[in-house]
């Protein structure tokens, strides 16, 4: 295969060896006292120096930093010094990159701000803060990515304040490292400032990627504020978004598939209508979903009787193809059509082809729907108090109604 | 495309050229191609294309991103002006113009707001942060593997493309080989029982031996800048003193440069087994390795939560190719490699398809097509970040158990190692200033 074509077979050059220390395999099998003693020894050559950086940063503890921090300004060897310092687990090597702040410029500070980026030092963030307004945009850029990646209430406080006071370079670097800073405040916790510093820039004059970033970021919060807020409330998913655990239904027509129910009648000839029936069944409830239908006619049971066959009798939320949406229809009984929601209603507010927000209402002898949140029908009834809930495909043309985020909350 | 609204803007743009703005200027023809007569694609349709460190590798997989007929490539970033001179003569000759950009910075390639998609085959030090670099500017991409030199480099390019919400393509085009993907429906699909152990190849035949090595190569004079910038060539990793060996392509084996057989040949076969058990977004939980220190066979045996078992092997496959994969379950088993061929039980033998040599071949023009369709899907392909990332962060484990000979444990919610310090210490590598990810 053409991947890893192997190289052809050359004559090997033999590797360098250190006059004093040895082969690389020799210096870095030392142990972490003689590593240290290399980098004090001011006849031992680069190779030998590097190499001991790179293997304390595996076994070097805080008896190697000052000698590794002691190579931070030297141009040929500082990023060894931080090859070694940056995996180093004790505090000493914070300080020491704290400590070269003071001391470094030009690409050896971008150096340190990026290993104290990587270290996540918040103890770094006044120092990264005042960066931020250096002459040196190059290390004001990096400044704003380490603040980003520490991701603490105050380095966002720096960064949403940075969106404004800052100029390009740095400021698409701001926003870059607000979004993650962003994303490092959700995963704390902390949504409302991560929702602030998201909404900023959403709005900033932030590059595209990242405005376009935030803008989806915004609205996945608010999707998860409004779920919270119904658990709170007592709404309990009535559909797991795996699979139909619960439900029952023709197999040959209903899937599940990203969270949602879909339903089709494509290719499959109906003698009757057919429902996905909910295995138990509920009295007095408030229940929400999202509902798409594409073609004909669809609708969502309650308070009804489960036949044999998949096929169900009582009232029904009714929804069809530029018709019916929001109406309560008597299925399978003699009362027909017993409230018209769509005209001057539901027809006011639905979105054809697109997710809309369905939710029935059954408390006592109340019965309510509402369409994208406008209430569509209300009526009083008492002929069948409790029973299942099901999602209807209509018998005749070919169709397709897909239901997701089916929640529900018990009234009583 | 780069976004909706980018392809609208230029959408709009073509519409003034081909409407008042061309009857304003009389005598300007627009050629049949743009308009997309003759079964051409019209360029509101074409996803237009950057390659990023384009060699031998990058060439070939380039070969399929020109046969598409969607695809406009427009500029070329190397650090070898050969390779620059090169790339842009081939896209210069098939498009009949001179219009192929050259650079030698990646800023300015990122910079074109006109290119939505990059290919990236530079050497396996710059893939990661180029691949971040390419999302941060707007671009998709289709980046070849080992996609990352580190357990932390794998995570962070995860969490980029899912944060900006750009396609990513690993170059692990057996997802898209027709006898790895039977080979995986086959393990997905029950019919092997459940939980089969899965069998990863790595490091066959002692090519790339599993070690790397930390040695330098004695210096020799660097080239100038213009026909090889060594500073750029370096990129994140740390500074050596040039040697032309590098340059020309033999950097694998390398620790600085390469994350040695395991992670080369992991990067395909342990991300097929993952897919097979269905483990794309996990890592194993313990790594053992066994056989260290000689050069095979060797092999680490690791375990998921869910108790499903993964071996990396270097050995003991039945000679079908390069390359093995081998799904071992209660109810039968699987067994294929590149070319083609396919072994299996006695029970499923029936079900095998027949794979021509032409058939396996087919991977990588398939998986080119693949990301090219998701660019204009917005889904992400076979081999997206985050598959490729926890695949990549399985492999690192393994390499980094190897290394230290000895038993470890993983906790792959947080991507951190069990009571191990040393290991924890070996996930991630300074990058070399000015470059992080």
């Amino acid at each position: 295969m053409p991947q890893a074509k192997p190289q052809p077979e050359r004559k090997e050059i033999p590797p360098m060896v250190d006059p004093a220390y040895g082969s690389a395999a020799e210096i870095m099998a030392l142990p972490p006292a003689r590593l240290t003693a290399i980098l004090k020894d001011p006849g031992a050559s680069a190779y030998a120096k590097a190499k001991a950086c790179q293997q304390l940063a595996v076994v070097g503890d805080k008896s190697a930093v000052p000698a590794l921090a002691a190579l931070l300004a030297d141009p040929q060897l500082s990023h060894y010094a931080r090859f070694g310092l940056e995996p180093l687990p004790d505090p000493s090597a914070d300080d020491a990159l704290r400590d070269a702040l003071k001391k470094l410029k030009g690409p050896l500070l971008v150096g340190a701000v990026n290993s104290i980026g990587h270290r996540r030092d918040a103890k770094a963030v006044g120092a990264l803060t005042r960066l931020l307004y250096d002459a040196d945009s190059e290390a004001a850029q990096a400044s704003a990515a380490a603040l980003g990646r520490i991701g603490s209430l105050q380095a966002a406080k720096t960064l949403q304040e940075g969106l404004s006071r800052t100029k390009p370079p740095v400021r698409p670097a701001v926003a870059g490292a607000g979004l993650v800073c962003a994303e490092g405040l959700l995963k704390q916790g902390q949504r409302k400032q991560a929702l602030a510093l998201l909404e900023a820039l959403a709005r900033a004059d932030s590059p595209k990627p990242v405005r376009d970033a935030a803008t989806h970021q915004v609205a996945a919060i608010a999707a998860l504020d409004a779920a919270d807020q119904e658990a709170k409330e007592g709404f309990r998913p009535l559909f797991n978004g795996r699979d139909l655990d619960g439900w029952d239904g023709d197999p040959r027509l209903w899937r599940v598939a990203d969270g949602v129910i879909a339903g089709s009648t494509e290719g499959v000839t109906l003698a009757a209508n057919s429902f996905l029936t909910t295995r138990r069944t509920f009295g007095d409830f408030h229940l929400k979903a999202q509902v798409k239908l594409r073609n004909h006619n669809s609708g969502i049971q309650f308070r009804s009787e489960a036949l044999p066959g998949w096929v169900v009798r009582g009232l029904q939320g009714d929804m069809a193809e530029n018709n019916h949406w929001g109406s309560v229809y008597d299925e399978r009984g003699k009362r027909g059509i017993m409230v018209n929601g769509w005209t001057g209603k539901a027809e006011e507010v639905v979105r054809a082809n697109d997710w809309n927000d369905y939710e029935v209402i059954c408390d006592g002898d109340l019965i309510q729907l509402k369409v994208n949140g406008l209430l569509t029908a209300e009526l009083r009834d008492t002929v069948r108090m409790t029973g299942v809930i099901a999602l209807q495909l209509h018998r005749g043309p070919a169709m397709e109604a897909q239901f997701r985020n089916l929640r529900i909350k018990i009234l009583r | 495309m780069a976004s909706g609204k980018e392809l609208i803007s230029r959408r709009r743009l073509l519409k003034t050229a081909a409407g008042t703005g061309a009857l304003a200027a009389a005598p300007l023809v627009i050629p049949g191609s743009v308009l997309g007569k003759n079964g051409a694609t019209p360029p509101s349709d074409r996803i237009t294309v950057g390659g990023l460190g384009i060699g031998s590798r990058g060439s070939y997989v380039l070969r399929f991103f020109f046969e598409q007929p969607d695809v406009q490539f427009l500029a070329i970033c190397d650090v070898r002006n050969d390779r620059r001179e090169s790339i842009k003569s081939q896209a210069d000759r098939k498009y009949g113009n001179n219009d192929c950009a050259m650079y030698s910075d990646q800023f300015e390639l990122w910079a074109r707001q006109d290119i939505d998609a990059v290919l990236i085959a530079t050497g396996d030090r710059w893939h990661t942060l180029l691949s971040i670099g390419s999302a941060q500017s707007g671009k998709d991409v289709f980046c070849e593997k080992p996609c990352s030199m580190t357990i932390a480099e794998s995570r962070a390019l995860a969490d980029t493309f899912q944060r900006l919400g750009r396609i990513y393509q690993a170059g692990t085009q057996r997802r898209n080989g027709p006898n790895f993907v039977h080979a995986v429906m086959l393990a997905r699909s029950g019919k092997l029982g459940k939980l089969p152990t899965l069998h990863a190849e790595v490091g066959p035949g002692n090519r790339w031996a599993p070690k790397t090595t930390h040695a330098w190569l004695p210096g020799e004079p660097e080239p100038p800048k213009q026909v090889c910038d060594w500073d750029r060539w370096l990129g994140p990793a740390p500074w050596r003193p040039y040697h032309p060996q590098y340059v020309q392509g033999r950097w694998r084996g390398y620790f600085d440069f390469h994350g040695g057989g395991i992670l080369e040949w992991g990067s395909h076969t342990v991300d097929l087994c993952h897919w097979a058990g269905d483990l794309d977004t996990t890592a194993p939980i313990e790594y053992v390795p066994h056989g260290m220190g000689s050069h095979t066979p060797y092999s680490i045996d690791c375990r998921y939560a869910n108790g499903q078992k993964l071996v990396m092997r270097d050995s003991g496959f039945m000679g079908l190719g390069t390359c093995h994969i081998r799904f071992e379950g209660p109810d039968g088993w699987v067994e294929t490699a590149d070319g083609g061929k396919m072994e299996a039980s006695e029970n499923l033998r029936a079900e095998l398809p027949a794979v021509s040599p032409q058939d396996a071949q087919a991977a990588v023009p398939n998986h080119v097509r693949d990301f090219l369709n998701c660019v204009k899907s917005r889904r992400q392909p076979r081999s997206n970040a985050l598959a490729a990332c926890q695949a990549h962060i399985a492999s690192h484990a393994a390499y980094i158990a190897f290394q230290l000979g000895r038993k470890l444990a993983f906790d792959p919610a947080i991507d951190t190692f069990a009571g191990d310090a040393e290991a924890n210490r070996m996930r991630s590598r300074a990058m070399r200033e000015p470059w992080r990810i």
